[in-house]
C-alpha cells in the first residue's frame, strides 16, 4: 500500500462523532458515550486538538462541540462549513445550560464567537468566554495546561467580551 | 536625558560582512571606505538591532550573505547604567531569532521603542516618489515605537481588513451577498479604526511644527513647508463611510475607505511637494522630516535615539554639516553613526567634534 492509498484508506475510516464531531473511532466518540459528563455543560473547540488540550487540564466536566475550524474568508472558511447549525440544534434539544466558547484569541476566534453569540441569540443559556489569559493572537491548543485551566476556570458571560 | 548607545557590534553572515567585530564610540562613529566596503550595511545591523529588522530589506533573508546559511547580529546596548546584550540570528528558511538579555519577547513587536533609531538615507526620497503606503508605513512606524496601543489596533484592523476584502471578493465570485457576514467585519474595522486615526491625527499635528523647525534650520526661513493629512475620517464616522461606499467596495471586491487609505501631504508653499520642489528642496524636506523623527521618539520616549546618517553629504552642504556638528556638540544628538566615501572631509568633521568620535576605517586591508 503505497502513501496515497494509505491516505485513501485513512480518509474513509475517518468518521466524525455524531454529536459533538471530533474525530471518533465509532459513531460517537468516548466523551459524548460517558454518561458521567456533565450533560447541560458543552465547550465549543475548533478542532479535535483543542479537545485534547482541554482534557488534558481536566477542567471541563461536559461535553464538546467541535466546529471544525473558524470563519475565515482569506481561507475559503464560511459559517456553512463548520458545524454551527448542528451547534444550535444541539443547544435546543439536548437540555443544554450553558455554552463555554473556547475559541483562539484571534480575530477569527473572535469572529467565530460573535457569530455563534448572535445564532444562540435568544435562547435560555448561560453564553461564556473563557478568559483571556492567553496571549493574544494565540491558539489554543499552543497554551500551557496552567493558564488554559486557569482561563477556562475564570470564564465571564461572553457579553462582556465584546469591544473588549 | 539618557542616551541609547550600542556599545559594540558583531556580524557573520551580515550581507557583505562575512565575519566583522565594531566597537563603537558613544558619541560619533564615521565609517569610511569605498563604495561597496559595507558602511550602509553596518547602519543596517544597528537598525536591525534597534527595530528588529532591516530598513533597507523587506525580506529578512535578504540579509543573509549570499551563498551563506545564516546571519548573526548582535550587540550590547547601553541606556544609562543599565547593558543589554541583543541578538538576531537567522536560518534559511527558518524562523528568525530575536533576544534581548538572552531571551526572546513574547511579540517581536515589545522590542520596538526600547532603543529606538533614526535613519538619513538616500532611499527617503521614496517617501515623497512611491505611493501612499510608504507614508503611512514612515508615521506608523514612528507612532508604534511609543504607542503599543496603537500598533495592536493597527494588526487587528488590517486582519479585519483582509477577511472583509476576501469576503468581498467571494461574494462576487458566487454571485452572492450576506449583509450580517459583512457586518462580523465592518463591526471590529469600526472598532479599530477611529484609535488608529486618532493616533495619526495627534501626531502629525504635533509633528508638524518639529518639521517646519528643521526645514527652516536646512534651508533658511524663507520657505514654508507643510504636513497634511488626507483621510475620510476628518469628516465622517468610519460607519458613515462604510456605509457610504458599500455598491462601490462591491464592485471594487475591496475596501476603498478607512485608515488603510490615509495619507500624508508633503506641501512646500501650501503646493505639492512632489510638483513645485527642487530636487534640492525635496532633500532638504526629507531630512528635516526624520530629523523631526528624531525629536518626537526622544519627546515621546524620554531618551535619545540612534542616528543613523547614511550618505549624508549628499544631502547637506558644508554650512549644514557645521550645523549638525553644532548640534552635536550641544548634546542635541546622542550617539551617532555617519557614513562617507571622503576619508578627508570625515577627518575634519571629526576635529570639529568635541567629543570622543572614532574613525571606522572599512576599506579592503592590503
Ligand atoms: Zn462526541
Amino acid at each position: 500500500m503505497d502513501l496515497s492509498e494509505g491516505m485513501e484508506q485513512l480518509a474513509k475510516n475517518t468518521q466524525f462523532c455524531k454529536d459533538c464531531h471530533a474525530i471518533a473511532d465509532a459513531e460517537q466518540c468516548s466523551i459524548c458515550a460517558d454518561e458521567r459528563r456533565d450533560q447541560r455543560s458543552l465547550c465549543v473547540v475548533e478542532d479535535i486538538r483543542d479537545v485534547l488540550a482541554l482534557e488534558n487540564t481536566s477542567t471541563h466536566k461536559g461535553r464538546y462541540h467541535v466546529l471544525g475550524g473558524l470563519i475565515s474568508p482569506m481561507d475559503g472558511m464560511g459559517p456553512s462549513d463548520l458545524t454551527v447549525d448542528e451547534l444550535v440544534e444541539r443547544v435546543e434539544s439536548e437540555g443544554i445550560e450553558e455554552v463555554i466558547l473556547a475559541l483562539s484569541a484571534t480575530m477569527e476566534g473572535d469572529t467565530t464567537a460573535f457569530y455563534i453569540y448572535r445564532k444562540l441569540g435568544d435562547l435560555p443559556i448561560r453564553l461564556t468566554a473563557i478568559a483571556r489569559g492567553l496571549p493574544v493572537g494565540d491558539a489554543l491548543e499552543y497554551a500551557d495546561e496552567v493558564t488554559l485551566s486557569r482561563s477556562f476556570q475564570q470564564r465571564v458571560p461572553f457579553e462582556t467580551t465584546l469591544h473588549r | 536625558m539618557q542616551d541609547v548607545i550600542l556599545q559594540d557590534l558583531r556580524l557573520v553572515h551580515f550581507k557583505n560582512h562575512s565575519q566583522a567585530d565594531f566597537q563603537f564610540s558613544p558619541k560619533l562613529n564615521a565609517l569610511v571606505g569605498s563604495n561597496g566596503a559595507g558602511k550602509t550595511t553596518v547602519l543596517d545591523a544597528v537598525h536591525v538591532l534597534c527595530m528588529t529588522r532591516s530598513y533597507f530589506h523587506s525580506t529578512d533573508s535578504h540579509c543573509i550573505q549570499f551563498e551563506a546559511p545564516f546571519f548573526v547580529a548582535e550587540g550590547r546596548m547601553r541606556v544609562g547604567e543599565t547593558e543589554t546584550p541583543v541578538y538576531c540570528g537567522l536560518k534559511r528558511a527558518e524562523k528568525k531569532v530575536f533576544k534581548a538579555d538572552d531571551a526572546e519577547y513574547p511579540r517581536l513587536a515589545d522590542h520596538l521603542g526600547r532603543f529606538p533609531v533614526v535613519m538619513i538615507s538616500p532611499s527617503d526620497r521614496d517617501l515623497i516618489t512611491e505611493g501612499s503606503e510608504a507614508r503611512r508605513k514612515f508615521m506608523d512606524g514612528v507612532i508604534a515605537q511609543s504607542d503599543k496601543a496603537f500598533l495592536d489596533a493597527l494588526i487587528q484592523y488590517n486582519r479585519a481588513l483582509s477577511q472583509r476584502n476576501a469576503l468581498l471578493k467571494y461574494f462576487a465570485a458566487n454571485r452572492t451577498f450576506d449583509a450580517s457576514m459583512l457586518e462580523l467585519y465592518d463591526s471590529q474595522l469600526c472598532q479599530w479604526a477611529p484609535v488608529i486615526h486618532s493616533a495619526r491625527k495627534a501626531f502629525i499635528e504635533s509633528f508638524e511644527p518639529r518639521l517646519k523647525h528643521y526645514y527652516h534650520w536646512m534651508a533658511g526661513d524663507r520657505e514654508e513647508v507643510g504636513i497634511a493629512f488626507k483621510s475620510g475620517l476628518l469628516e465622517h464616522s468610519m460607519e458613515h463611510l462604510l456605509q457610504d461606499k458599500l455598491a462601490k467596495d462591491r464592485v471594487l471586491q475591496y475596501t476603498s475607505v478607512g485608515p488603510h487609505r490615509e495619507d500624508l501631504i508633503f506641501t512646500l508653499h501650501g503646493e505639492p511637494l512632489q510638483r513645485v520642489g527642487s530636487q534640492g528642496q525635496q532633500k532638504s524636506y526629507v531630512v528635516a522630516l526624520k530629523l523631526a523623527v528624531f525629536d518626537a521618539l526622544k519627546e515621546a520616549l524620554g531618551i535619545k535615539p540612534i542616528l543613523l546618517l547614511d550618505d549624508i553629504f549628499d544631502k547637506l552642504d558644508a554650512q549644514r554639516v557645521e550645523g549638525l556638528i553644532r548640534l552635536v556638540n550641544e548634546h542635541h544628538f546622542g550617539q551617532i553613526f555617519i557614513t562617507d566615501t571622503h576619508p578627508e572631509r570625515t577627518a575634519l568633521m571629526v576635529k570639529e567634534v568635541n567629543e570622543e568620535a572614532k574613525v571606522l576605517d572599512l576599506s579592503p586591508k592590503q
